[in-house]
């Protein structure tokens, strides 16, 4: 081993080289955004921003089905997304095309649904108007057999109630008349 | 044999300056096809035409190309400015999972893993906690705690996900730059670099992270980032059908979270000893929470 150079000149261009291998092979394998804000790829933060929404919104509802949204507003339910009941915009409609049917659920799929917000059960705060469904269809002297929908309209649920209850004070007051 | 000719001629072709003067049937039929395979091949032509520009040109209606848009709205530079706060208010909760079954249609999560549910939490008059969360509340609570034989002294849901923390532990802990806090404050997962090696999942003192069965790579609740560069706000707080959960820009004063966040209302955060720095804050929560 006859070499020009010294050893501690061998060293350090051996040191040299490494150096410049780390500094390409980083060059090379890091992505082009690397380190833009951080260390992570900085076009992420676009990527995961231009992911396809899937829910809507109200207002998305509103622009076809104006007749519904308008009984909607007025009543007990108007803070209600309309999607919680029919799911995600997205699975009905992509762009301007029809996609898929929304679930217009009824009887006693539609109660399941109902519950899963009034049930009474234990953790709900008292304020919020929960029924055992079992125990209000024998209060109001219904058949069992009955689902909510069969007296509650789902977008208005106080509306039919609303008539059931001046019917009742009518009648009072008939009965009152008659005595 | 003129006459016939006269006959065929006026039967046939009825423009007199296209059929020939002579006519020989072969030729006149031959010349008929000729034009109406040129007329045809023209109507398909440009049938086809307007046919494949329909599927070119974009056909959105001005209202769903602005809703359902992939497009971020909100630059990154205008999404810096803003303060984003995650607002849950425990009292507010009905524990109906509505936010759950938005969240895994939004992010397309599989089943049986959770970014986002609810806990149910029951104190009984010993002081006794028990809590319990059913498939995360996803189903809604629909089963009374009968099982606890003395009295409820309290009772509450608390939904939990990402605390967006400002000095995230699973950040620290990533050895590929996977996950990491964006400029606006999000703390996201990059999983085309992710190496699943889940120290992330092991650093969250929140539990909110976990293994992607699909995609096999780190997961956790964004607070919907896709959406919130939208101007949308997320899935979860549009599902809530009681508002329990608020999201907003704290440094618009007009927005329901400012009005909070400068309000009177104790806030909490989770675990605050971590020194994680949450800015997901709770109101009502009770001590066994935190």
């Amino acid at each position: 081993m006859n070499s020009p150079y010294s050893f501690s000149t061998r060293l350090f261009l051996l040191f040299i080289a490494i150096l410049l291998l780390i500094y390409f092979a980083r060059i090379f394998s890091l992505p082009e955004s690397w380190g833009d804000y951080g260390y992570y790829r900085g076009d992420y933060i676009d990527e995961e921003a231009s992911k396809a929404m899937v829910y809507g919104g109200n207002d998305t509802c509103q622009s076809c089905h104006e007749e519904v949204y308008t009984i909607k507003k007025e009543g007990a339910h108007k803070k209600l997304s309309c999607e919680l009941c029919h799911g995600p915009v997205g699975e009905h409609v992509e762009g301007k095309r029809y996609i898929g049917e929304l679930s217009v659920e009824r009887g006693t799929k539609q109660t399941k649904m109902c519950l899963r917000c009034h049930q009474e059960v234990t953790g709900r705060p008292e304020t919020f108007p929960m029924v055992d469904a079992k125990q209000h269809l024998e209060d109001e002297k219904v058949d069992a057999s009955n689902a909510c929908g069969s007296c509650h309209t789902v977008h208005e649920p106080l509306e039919t109630m609303r008539y059931v209850k001046r019917l009742r004070t009518l009648r009072e007051g008939l009965d009152d008349d008659d005595e | 044999m003129t006459t016939m000719n006269d006959f065929m001629r006026k039967l046939i072709v009825s423009d007199d300056t296209i059929a020939p003067k002579e006519p020989q049937y072969r030729h006149i039929e031959q010349e008929m096809i000729d034009r109406d395979r040129r007329g045809f091949i023209d109507k398909i032509m440009s049938g086809a035409l307007g046919g494949s520009l329909m599927l070119v040109v974009p056909m959105h209606s001005e209202l769903f190309g602005e809703l359902l848009s992939e497009e971020p709205t909100i630059s990154l530079d205008e999404s810096k400015k803003k303060q984003y706060c995650f607002i849950v208010d425990v009292t507010g909760c009905i524990g109906c999972g509505a936010c759950c079954v938005a969240d895994r249609k939004e992010n397309n999560v599989p089943e049986g893993q959770y970014r986002t549910w609810v806990e149910r939490y029951v104190i009984d008059m010993l002081g006794e906690v028990y809590v319990d969360s059913p498939n995360g509340g996803e189903d809604g609570y629909s089963e009374s705690r009968d099982d606890i034989t003395n009295e409820i002294k309290d009772s509450y849901f608390v939904p939990k996900l990402c605390n967006m923390c400002d000095e995230p532990s699973c950040v620290q802990v990533c050895p590929v730059g996977a996950t990491f806090k964006s400029p606006d404050g999000f703390v996201l997962v990059d999983n085309t670099h992710c190496v699943a090696c889940s120290y992330c999942v092991q650093a969250c003192p929140y539990g909110v992270r976990f293994i992607n069965e699909q995609t096999k790579t780190a997961d956790k609740c964004t607070w919907c980032y896709h959406r919130v560069r939208k101007g949308k706000e997320p899935a979860c707080v549009a599902a809530c059908p009681t508002g329990a959960r608020k999201f907003g820009d704290l440094n618009d004063p007009e927005s329901e979270v400012a009005k909070i966040y400068h309000s009177k209302a104790l806030l909490s955060v989770l675990k605050k000893e971590q020194g994680n720095d949450p800015r997901l804050y709770y109101i009502g929560a009770g001590q066994e929470v935190i």
